[in-house]
């Protein structure tokens, strides 16, 4: 039923229906967080919103999921798990947001900052509030601090107030009312609730003050103008309850004749009327409803109220018209939901809406369940209008994404095992070449030549050799001098070579001067040179180190590569089989909640015809048989 | 009475959600087992098609889009066209929203290169747009990400473009 719709719209926290029904309270299931992004650091988390935001979740996650596996996201950027646990309860794995929100709030886990902590509460407490799970919902949603956004703030009041509600604590919950500002479709959602809660609890006064106050304000949005009608109809029925239809038929009055409540507001309307022996003006909103172009359950029972109005109009003759049109209608309208049901039952149904942007990632279940044929489309409005059915055709949707997502896999894993054969054997060429092992050989050889010249670098420095650094030309003169100074010493103290003597003396400690005093530029010239060549043989041994390291360990990488291709190969296979098993139950659960939508309205339609039959019958006896008294 | 259909308050009730049947079940955890596997399957292939000492990644980014309404960009690497891409509404605007798109993964030698964008539009006054813009790169042996940016000049009323690179 309708009103049973709209009970879950409120009752059922957005992110369930957010897929479902573009309302305006829907748009706010995406966290606020993410529409005022304008500018991201970071590229990983950027192209996981790129599909994020065109509703492509499962490409999200992988994204972040792939971020983090090459640490390419910043690990103390608790956001980044924050939008990881939102994309999970967007597309529909509650568990593994709930555990990402309870490790963002272990409270051993100190450096999660507020407004992370404020929105991972929010979000746990709104999955356990959808689950149904009011208690820990209370508990998650009572702890939020001050850092929510105004849209979530006034949702987690919306939320407080329903739990309130459950408790049947409406007077708590309007004491809680006053917290969500008045332009909020919250607040329009959380005043309905608890205005028929007060009627629920025979508090009237209440419940009208509230209800009649929606009732008549002036809407400026779609959603509101569908509330402000359902709080009219709430009001208008609970006085007929009363037995007060002159009071009922102002609220009657009140909805629009445009909406989907105008099939129900006629129909009271015409009660209404019709409870004050007005029966004319009955039979003016029942025949309105009558001719109304949708058909609906209001719709069939003023087919049976109009005859119904004629007979108490004392117009017995068009009564007995009314109800052969309603049995000529009734039995037609069976005829077509057979059908229905005969297309149900064959594939035919189910076939037409897998025809339409199956595994595409993004389509929404409107645009497959408009495939279902106007006569389908016409009696079946109302499930397909449902929340349970258009998760149904949701999941269906999934369910056929995730099969072509693995068709790709097992169509792309012999490339993947191609490639790795390829790079295998030439990886095997290059090896046969052994040109590779000479230039290591050598490469050490001259490594190894590097290091003895740093020891004797090191060994000038400490016995501050001087000589160790003299130029060419310096070691042709100190060759000269050793020369000379062995002649002298051969010649021995003799007095005609004292002249000699003393000049060898002279240059060689001018020699040796030169080479002490220029010893420390010297010395800082090598180092430096030392350290250049230290950068060049490093990067020189990196390289090499790489190439041994490719020559040891590749052929194992090569093994392990192997290893998981078949692994993920044997998973394919696995999840293959899986999913078409899934896909089969799925579209089993479909054709089986379309065969009891068609059943019910069937029902309805066969209860009518029974009891236009029987009325007819009756009031033809009655035409036909002669009373006794007018005998 | 023939009244039966009709709505009351009392529809109203708010009623708890029943936990996930079954069925439910069954598809959290194929979904769930599925992308582990898609993630593992990435990882793989990414491995095996793009080492990181000659990986080049190419992203493409855009603030509001007042001032240029992207229709096609074309990517080029020392003169040979890598990429070619068309852009629908919905990518525009998660463009627009803060989205970055993975516009081109490939394969590059190390040492100097040249990389060229070119970006064709509407661009202010409705006027058809057509920009390129152009960069050397050095590619070292660590993977290169490069950032096309679009960029809206408010003060000039133009659209600039720019190509970082990340490091």
């Amino acid at each position: 039923m309708a009103n049973h719709m709209l009970t879950r719209i409120l009752i059922l926290p957005c992110a369930v229906l957010g897929f479902f029904l573009p309302t305006a309270s829907c748009a706010a299931d995406q966290p606020a967080d993410l529409t005022k992004i304008d500018y991201v650091s970071n590229l990983s988390y950027g192209t996981s919103l790129y599909n994020f935001f065109q509703e492509k979740y499962f490409s999200a996650i992988t994204d972040l999921l792939v971020g983090k596996h090459y640490k390419r996201l910043n690990s103390e950027d608790k956001n980044a798990e924050l939008l990881l646990g939102g994309m999970y309860l967007s597309y529909g794995l509650p568990d593994q947001a709930s555990s990402i929100f309870t490790e963002l709030l272990d409270q051993s886990s100190n450096n999660t900052p507020p407004s992370v902590r404020d929105r991972a509460l929010f979000h746990l407490g709104r999955h356990y509030y959808g689950s149904g799970n009011l208690q820990p919902a209370e508990s998650s949603l009572v702890e939020i601090g001050d850092t929510l956004s105004e849209d979530y703030e006034d949702e987690r009041i919306y939320m407080l107030i329903n739990i309130l509600i459950s408790k049947n604590l409406s007077d708590d919950a309007s004491n809680q009312l006053s917290r969500i500002p008045n332009d909020s479709i919250w607040h329009t959602y959380s005043q309905y609730n608890i205005g028929t809660s007060y009627i629920r609890s025979g508090n009237f006064e209440n419940g009208i003050e509230l209800l009649d106050d929606l009732g008549t304000e002036k809407i400026t949005n779609l959603e509101q103008g569908i509330i402000k009608d359902k709080a009219n109809i709430a009001l208008a029925f609970s006085e007929l309850s009363k037995d007060n239809p002159s009071q009922a038929y102002i609220y009657f009055s009140r909805v629009r004749i445009d909406s989907s409540q105008t099939s129900t507001g006629l129909l009271g309307l015409g009660w209404s009327w019709y409870k004050q022996a007005h029966y004319n003006q009955a039979l003016g909103a029942w025949i309105n409803l009558s001719n109304q172009p949708l058909p609906s359950i209001a719709k069939q029972e003023s087919l049976i109220t109009i005859p119904y109005a004629y007979e108490n109009a004392s117009q017995p003759n068009v009564a007995l018209e009314a109800y052969e049109l309603a049995i000529n209608s009734y039995n037609r309208e069976l005829s077509e939901i057979k059908n229905i049901t005969n297309n149900i039952n064959n594939g035919s149904f189910i076939n037409s809406i897998k025809a339409v942007s199956m595994g595409t990632e993004s389509s929404s279940p409107a645009s497959v369940i408009g495939n279902a044929g106007a006569a389908t489309n016409k009696y079946l409005a109302p499930l397909f209008l449902s929340h349970d059915f258009n998760k149904a055709v949701k999941d269906l949707q999934e369910l056929t994404f995730l099969s072509y997502t693995l068709n790709h896999w097992e169509q792309d894993t012999p490339a993947l095992r191609l490639i790795l054969e390829e790079k295998r054997i030439t990886y095997n060429k290059e090896i046969q070449k052994q040109d590779h092992k000479k230039i290591i050989n050598s490469a050490r050889s001259l490594f190894e030549q590097r290091n003895q010249f740093a020891a004797q670098v090191k060994a000038i420095e400490q016995n501050e050799d001087t000589s160790a650094l003299a130029v060419d030309s310096e070691i042709k003169l100190l060759e000269k001098f050793n020369s000379i100074k062995s002649t002298l010493e051969a010649i021995g103290s003799n007095s005609d070579f004292v002249e000699q003597n003393e000049k060898y003396r002279l240059y060689r400690g001018i020699m040796s001067w030169k080479l002490e005093t220029e010893f420390p530029e010297r010395m800082w010239q090598t180092r430096k040179e030392l350290i250049t060549l230290n950068r060049t043989s490093e990067k020189f041994n990196q390289t090499i180190l790489a190439l041994s390291e490719i020559f040891t360990t590749r052929p194992a990488q090569y093994v392990d590569y192997l290893a998981r291709i078949k692994a993920r190969e044997t998973e394919l296979k696995q999840l293959r089989s899986e999913i078409g098993l899934s896909i089969k139950a799925q579209e089993d659960l479909i054709t089986q909640m379309s065969l009891a939508a068609a059943n019910q309205y069937a029902t309805k339609i066969e209860t009518y015809l029974d009891r236009a039959l029987y009325s007819k019958a009756r009031l033809y006896d009655a035409l036909t048989i002669p009373h006794p008294g007018n005998q | 009475m023939i009244l039966s259909s009709s709505v009351s308050a009392e529809d109203a009730a708010p009623e708890q959600t029943p936990a996930s049947p079954p069925i439910n079940r069954n598809i959290q955890d194929l979904k769930n087992k599925i992308l582990e596997l898609n993630k593992d399957l990435f990882v793989l292939q990414e491995e095996l098609l793009f080492s990181a000492n000659t990986q080049i990644n190419v992203y493409l980014s855009m603030d509001s889009g007042k001032l240029f309404a992207l229709d096609t960009v074309q990517l080029k690497i020392d003169d040979k066209v890598v990429s070619n891409y068309l852009y629908t509404e919905r990518e525009l605007k998660a463009l627009g929203r803060g989205g970055v798109q993975g516009l081109y993964t490939g394969n590059l030698s190390a040492g100097e290169h040249e990389i060229t964008a070119l970006m064709i539009g509407v661009g202010p006054n409705q006027q058809n747009y057509k920009r390129g813009v152009t960069k050397k790169i050095e590619k070292s042996d660590e993977a290169l990400y490069i950032e096309l940016k679009i960029i809206d000049n408010t003060s000039k009323e133009q659209p600039d473009f720019e190509l970082k690179i990340w490091e």
